[in-house]
């Protein structure tokens, strides 16, 4: 460049020179020299701005738009980023309130699970096995009192028999009656006294026998009917007290067996509502797709940046990039935190029919 | 009676899981697919009384896969719900326009979904 100026002014200064030579009025001719030598200059100047960017085509078309990618990449960069961060955001806030709600359905199922727990505790420590050993034990005194009424009847049976052998004693003392009344049809007016005596004798003990015999079998029947009135009043006794005693029992077994069936339907509910817990779980747990699919947006779109920039491809407008990301949301909250509108939190099933 | 058998297409094996549970437990047969393609290699001449399908998924997405498996004779007529976090009208029309009957978004409340289950599987 300097030395392109250099023979511009030795080109000024000659041809000044020789026009005021060659002029009628010297200065005349060195007006015009100058006048040439200016137009020459300007000239000289915009040729040598026009050949130094043709002569810098190719590399200046990397080095400038390179300067172009530098700029163009913070305005992309500012503009896609608020998009991932929402995104994230978005994310994160979805992770954090499905498991504040899988936080609070598991405390619930611990609780709920610790009532049947207690529950279940409470019927086993209950009154059941009290009660059975209760009942054993009242029973055992129905069956005490069932062998006492045994016995007293075995002593009845044992003085009925007594009576039964009082009977045939009666009935030999009755044969021994008809015998002497026998010999004495057959004793006549003409037999000795001695005859008389012995039959009157023996008559007499025979009746004496039946006498005593007719006492003691008095005092047997006495006797057994004591019994027999002391069995009915034991057994009477025995029947109360056993009824009683089983009432008891039943009432125990009752309350006993509403105490478990009100266990049992409590644990059924708790079961229902645990059930129902689950069920809501698996609703709550289904955050997972969709929070995957929003990271997976952000993931392919970081991807894609990188490698246009590795590829030194032309970056699009910003707009136009943002549009594109746009396009792969698959959700509504997406499309919300894009449009910079708060993500709807509402989780409601919705059904469209076609 | 023997019970309906329905296809279940998700690459979620959690979301796989969960409709599972809630259709065996309303008393339904169930086949899982893992994706698209899948799911295509089990038309196979089993009857199916609905197909349940995901959106997105790898390898063959879910208005694809009913597009192919609506060009099977046998299952032209099988009906499908799709189930997914997709709400973008487009898609909805897209599977619309192809057969879709039913188009439920996620998360599903399974009382919901066996509702829409009901109405649609064919007896």
């Amino acid at each position: 460049m300097k030395s392109n100026n250099r023979a511009l002014l030795i080109l000024w200064g000659t041809n000044a020179l020789l026009l005021a030579l060659l002029a009628p009025r010297w200065w005349q001719g060195v007006i015009a020299g100058a006048l040439i030598a200016g137009v020459a200059w300007v000239l000289g100047a915009s040729q040598a701005r026009a050949g130094g960017q043709s002569a810098a085509a190719i590399p200046s078309s990397q080095t400038d738009e390179a300067p172009a990618r530098a700029a163009d990449l913070p305005v992309l960069v500012q503009a896609v980023v608020p998009a991932w961060r929402n995104n994230v955001q978005l994310a994160r806030t979805q992770t954090q309130e499905a498991i504040d709600k899988l936080t609070q359905r598991f405390v619930g199922i611990h609780q709920r699970l610790g009532g049947a727990v207690s529950l279940a505790e409470g019927g086993k420590n209950g009154d059941v096995l009290q009660v059975i050993q209760n009942a054993a034990r009242q029973l055992g005194g129905i069956a005490d009192a069932l062998e006492q009424v045994l016995t007293t009847r075995d002593a009845l049976l044992r003085k009925i028999e007594a009576l039964s052998q009082h009977n045939g004693d009666i009935r030999q003392l009755g044969l021994q009656v008809e015998q002497i009344a026998g010999r004495t049809g057959v004793t006549d007016l003409f037999s000795d006294q001695a005859s008389w005596t012995e039959l009157a004798a023996r008559s007499a003990e025979a009746g004496r026998q039946i006498v005593n015999k007719t006492r003691a079998i008095q005092q047997q029947i006495q006797a057994t009917h004591l019994s027999a009135n002391q069995l009915d009043a034991d057994a009477g006794r025995m029947v109360d007290d056993s009824r009683m005693v089983i009432d008891s029992v039943i009432a125990d077994f009752r309350q006993s067996a509403l105490k478990l069936s009100g266990t049992v339907g409590q644990l059924e509910e708790e079961n229902r509502e645990v059930d129902q817990e689950v069920c809501d779980i698996l609703v709550n747990l289904q955050f997972q797709d969709r929070i995957s699919q929003i990271l997976d947006h952000v993931q392919l779109d970081m991807v894609k940046l990188t490698g246009m920039v590795e590829s030194a491809a032309p970056l699009p407008p910003s707009a136009a990039w943002l549009a594109d990301l746009e396009k792969t949301y698959t959700t509504q909250e997406q499309r919300q935190v894009h449009a910079g509108q708060q993500a709807d939190k509402s989780m409601q099933s919705q059904v469209d029919f076609f | 009676m023997s019970p309906k058998t329905i296809l279940i297409v998700d690459d979620s094996f959690s979301l796989r899981q969960t409709i599972s549970i809630a259709l065996k437990a309303a008393g339904y047969d169930v086949v899982e697919a893992i994706d698209g393609r899948d799911a295509l290699n089990k038309l196979d001449g089993r009857k199916y009384n609905l197909i349940i399908s995901d959106v997105n998924m790898p390898n063959l997405d879910g208005l694809s896969f009913v597009r192919e498996a609506k060009q099977n004779p046998s299952y032209k007529f099988t009906p499908v719900l799709m189930l997914t976090t997709e709400s973008g009208d487009t898609r909805k029309q897209e599977g619309k326009a192809i057969g879709v009957r039913a188009w439920v978004h996620k998360p599903f409340l399974p009382p919901v979904l066996l509702d829409a289950v009901a109405k649609l599987v064919t007896p």
